[in-house]
């Protein structure tokens, strides 16, 4: 009996499908790697839907992505981390066009720039940003810096966020992104007297 | 350092650094690369969250199915950016497109939206390609720019669209396809190059709830000279 050999890696197959795009090896080689990454693909788009079909049409959208995307993946990086960025970007485009009105009060963090408010945004405040962002890393663990990232820049929903987080507890992202706002608030106004910019 | 920054070549091309690589230290620092690292870390390392192996093992053939449709499709694509597309390969796209079409037309009964949408995505829009080629005066994809929609934008009150000029056009038409790939209203005369739909003043035939898709042609007395792939937008 042949011994089939270890799996190839996720890189051998994306090359075997860059050098023969057309052909039956090439199909075989980018099947077998969607194929691969189908159930965590699945699975991160059942955090953002909550529900079965949706999360299949959404996953095989992130999916296609990453199909039209293989001919540009240079093989220096991280496979899986260029998968996931495409994939979270898609579900993230799926949370927003979900919840087109923006969403209020849940988390008034009133002074971050808001994902309504744009690239002009972005660069008029960027250095309140930079203070921002300083407070968030000095001052926030890892979990509240992640959900309000999330949050006040990714433009994802309390409850995108408590799945993505993967978070057991009753309230979810909530708590986390109460209690990141108020340290936020605290630490911003303990560094500037006139609050938050 | 912003999300958009992140591209997936950049975040990958990081991740591939050891941890203690001065480089990956400084990206660590960054808010967005933090918080991107952590849900990679989740992504590649889920917890099911209540998904049965059943299910996740059914979803996964489904995908499977659905997707070995996509790569059949895509196989066939004269557009792809290897080193290893010969230099004629866009010459023949209008021998692909006939024989994409011929061969959608033959199965078309057997088609479901599903597949069928598979093959608008994926083939740039060989569907719509049948439906508006009535427009075109010259049958044929050479003679038709490819036109740039940008991603549409959603807005509190509607979803903007807008896309690159395509010269000399004079003016755009918006044409919106329903489920079944049957257009459901259209917009000529658009001078600018975006358009607002809002969700309180949209033409008839657009449901709420519903998926669409938009495609954007560019004219020039009348004739189109430009056409867009085709996007989804949802209508809450």
């Amino acid at each position: 009996m042949n011994d089939p050999g270890p799996p190839e890696s996720d890189e051998s197959l994306v090359r075997a499908f860059q050098l023969d795009p057309r052909g039956r090896a090439g199909r075989d080689a980018a099947e077998e790697l969607l194929a691969r990454w189908s159930g965590r693909t699945f699975i991160w788009a059942y955090r953002f839907t909550g529900e079965r079909e949706s999360a299949l049409d959404l996953a095989q959208d992130c999916l296609i992505r990453v199909f039209l995307a293989l001919p540009r993946y240079e093989p220096r990086g991280k496979f899986s981390a260029w998968v996931f960025t495409i994939v979270h970007n898609a579900a993230r485009d799926f949370g927003r066009r979900r919840r087109p009105i923006p969403m209020e009060g849940d988390l008034d963090v009133d002074s971050l720039p808001t994902p309504q408010a744009g690239p002009e945004h972005w660069l008029e405040r960027k250095d309140d940003q930079r203070r921002v962002l300083e407070v968030m890393r000095d001052s926030l663990t890892p979990d509240e810096r992640t959900a309000l990232w999330m949050r006040a820049y990714e433009g994802l929903g309390v409850d995108e966020i408590t799945r993505a987080l993967e978070l057991k507890n009753a309230s979810g992202a909530r708590a986390l992104l109460q209690a990141a706002r108020r340290k936020l608030r605290a630490a911003l106004g303990a560094a500037a007297p006139g609050g938050m910019p | 350092m912003t999300p958009d920054d992140l591209t997936p070549e950049e975040f990958s091309r990081l991740m591939a650094l050891p941890e203690d690589h001065p480089e990956r230290l400084r990206a660590s620092r960054s808010p967005a690369f933090e918080a991107r690292a952590r849900l990679h870390e989740r992504f590649v390392n889920p917890d099911p969250q209540g998904l049965a192996s059943p299910e996740l093992r059914s979803a996964e053939r489904e995908l499977r199915e659905r997707l070995s449709n996509v790569v059949r499709e895509g196989a066939r694509m004269p557009v792809s950016p290897t080193p290893s597309v010969p230099r004629d390969a866009h010459a023949r796209t209008g021998s692909w497109l006939e024989r994409s079409q011929a061969s959608l037309r033959a199965r078309g009964a057997r088609f479901a939206w599903g597949a069928a949408a598979l093959a608008v995505m994926v083939g740039g829009g060989i569907w719509l390609m049948d439906r508006t080629s009535a427009d075109h005066p010259v049958r044929g994809a050479a003679e038709v720019q490819q036109l740039v929609l940008e991603a549409p934008r959603v807005t509190p009150g509607g979803v903007d669209l807008s896309w690159q000029s395509a010269l000399p056009a004079d003016s755009y038409r918006v044409i919106f396809y329903g489920r079944d790939l049957n257009e459901i209203a259209r917009l000529d005369g658009l001078k600018q190059m975006r358009y607002e739909l809002r969700w309180n003043s949209m033409p008839a035939r657009l449901m709420r709830g519903s998926n669409v898709l938009v495609e954007v042609v560019a004219l020039k007395a009348g004739d189109p000279i430009g056409k867009s792939s085709p996007r989804t937008i949802r209508i809450p």
